[in-house]
């Protein structure tokens, strides 16, 4: 990868990767620390890296970089221990409940579902990302949906 | 591996199972030969084997449910896996199908296709850090920031002492003549000597807003008044260019000029108000560094040049601080730098330029 490309990686993909570690660990100067860690290591790794799997690359830094911040601070939400009904709260908007919901999945079915439906990623690609298998990450998509929709609670009140 | 009492047994259910090759099952045979304690055993294995006929078949229509038949998770399932795209084209349709059938499936797929996130705004802060510049553009964008701080720093500078000189040697005896003056933003023109005579044109014209006629320019040009004007009240003349300088021909043509305004007209200084044609702010700035900086008899507003904004720097760094730097250039014939010399108490340095700097 030329400077040039890194540059470009900077400009399409930083905000990108900023919001998926953001919505990850919900800590705004930790995603920055870790967008820019991720940057860095793409530079000392610049000659060896094609640009185009920097995008993959990238997302593949930042979930491990967030996973080992995360695991040290045993930050981990479960969903089990917060499975109360969003809409009680009084929040507007199906994409705000959505990712208020997302806050409280557990991790692996917070990437996954981010990957997902922000970065439309296959299956096969999630699980390159996050090292899962193709089918731990289906069956995480299936199980962080249904568990979404148990804490949005009645669809109907909502939509 | 050698056959043996201890795993014949093997032995026999591959040869059941055709897994062994002639040389093997002749092995096997000369094995039973010498072991008929185990032949019987050999013979019970045939019983073990299986026909075609013999296997039931298993009825496979019992996994078959309907739709009604299915759990809430299954169709749970069917509705993430249709908006998951996880179906095949059968499948897909079936579900289509029954989402206009049954309610559960409606109900279901309408949630899950609602479900999915869509990304937010948020953008990254700092990406301007994250860029990477070669180092040669490094080194020049560090060596314009460096230049363009030195040039604001002569700029303010520069229009520090113009307002202030101005101030002491103009402004202030404007005022001071005459504090009711509302006319205080032109140029006073005085004890200097004198280039043109309009003692005999002017009192036949002078008169309250009227206008006069004077056979040659007078701006940038001193103007001798007649010592006694015929006006009584009259304290300074304002003389106004009816036309913007830029149409008038400057060769031996008559130029009207309006007399603006008549003030009061004190014994003591009959200043001439000359109103400078319009310029713009850049054409200002560089008109009075020229002229009060750098002390041009003859500025002009053109474009200032780079050497000229450092050494009017200079100049006010000297004035303001007390230091004694001094810049001394050479132009060529284009008007391009041909010679730069730079002096202080610590440094001195010269240099032959090749080329033109470009201007500000």
């Amino acid at each position: 990868m030329t400077p040039q490309e890194f540059n470009k990686a900077v400009e399409d993909y930083s905000d990108r990767i900023y919001r998926f570690v953001l919505k990850s660990m919900d800590d705004s100067e930790r995603s920055k620390d870790v967008v820019q860690d991720c940057y860095e290591k793409l530079w000392i790794n610049v000659e060896e890296i094609d640009f185009s799997k920097s995008k993959a690359w990238l997302f593949t830094t930042a979930h491990n970089t967030m996973i080992d911040i995360i695991r040290k601070d045993k930050k981990i939400i479960t969903d089990s221990s917060q499975n109360k009904e969003i809409y009680e709260q009084g929040y507007t908007g199906l994409n705000e409940i959505l990712h208020r919901c997302l806050g409280r999945l557990n991790e692996s079915w917070r990437s996954v579902i981010l990957l997902r439906d922000y970065e439309g990623y296959s299956y096969r690609e999630i699980g390159e990302i996050t090292g899962q298998s193709e089918a731990q990450v289906k069956i995480n998509i299936y199980r962080a949906r249904m568990a979404m929709r148990n804490m949005i609670g009645k669809m109907e009140m909502v939509v | 591996m050698i056959i043996n009492r201890q795993n014949y047994q093997i032995w026999i259910i591959d040869y059941y199972d055709g897994q062994l090759d002639n040389f093997q099952a002749e092995m096997l045979m000369d094995f039973l030969s010498k072991n008929p304690d185990l032949i019987s055993e050999f013979e019970y294995y045939t019983e073990l084997i299986l026909s075609a006929d013999q296997v039931n078949k298993f009825d496979n229509t019992s996994l078959l449910h309907t739709p009604e038949q299915l759990t809430n998770e299954q169709v749970e399932h069917f509705a993430i896996a249709l908006t998951e795209n996880d179906l095949d084209e059968n499948q897909r349709k079936e579900i289509t199908e029954l989402k206009k059938t049954d309610p559960r499936f409606r109900k279901n797929i309408n949630i899950y296709e609602k479900i999915k996130l869509e990304p937010l705004d948020t953008m990254y802060p700092d990406k301007s850090r994250l860029f990477k510049i070669p180092v040669r553009r490094k080194v020049i964008i560090r060596l314009v920031n460096t230049v363009s701080a030195a040039a604001s720093v002569a700029i303010i500078t520069g229009l520090f002492l113009i307002f202030i000189g101005n101030r002491d040697e103009s402004s202030d005896m404007l005022v001071s003549a005459d504090s009711q003056s509302k006319y205080n933003t032109g140029q006073i023109e005085k004890d200097r000597p004198p280039l043109i005579d309009i003692t005999e044109d002017l009192p036949s014209y002078i008169t309250a807003r009227s206008d006069i006629i004077i056979s040659k320019p007078v701006i940038n040009t001193e103007i001798i008044l007649p010592e006694t004007l015929p006006v009584n009240e009259l304290e300074r003349i304002h003389i106004k260019p009816l036309e913007a300088m830029g149409n008038i021909n400057l060769q031996n043509t008559q130029y009207q000029y309006l007399l603006a305004e008549t003030l009061s007209y004190p014994a003591s200084y009959p200043g001439i108000y000359i109103e400078k044609p319009d310029m713009s702010v850049r054409e200002f700035i560089a008109y009075h560094i020229r002229k009060d900086i750098l002390n041009d008899n003859d500025p002009d507003p053109e474009r200032l040049k780079a050497w000229e904004i450092a050494d009017a720097g200079i100049k006010g760094f000297n004035k303001v601080l007390g230091w004694n730097m001094q810049l001394e250039t050479a132009e060529n014939e284009s008007g391009g730098l041909q010679f730069i010399s730079f002096t202080s108490e610590l440094v001195k340095f010269d240099h032959d330029s090749k080329k033109n700097e470009p201007g500000l």
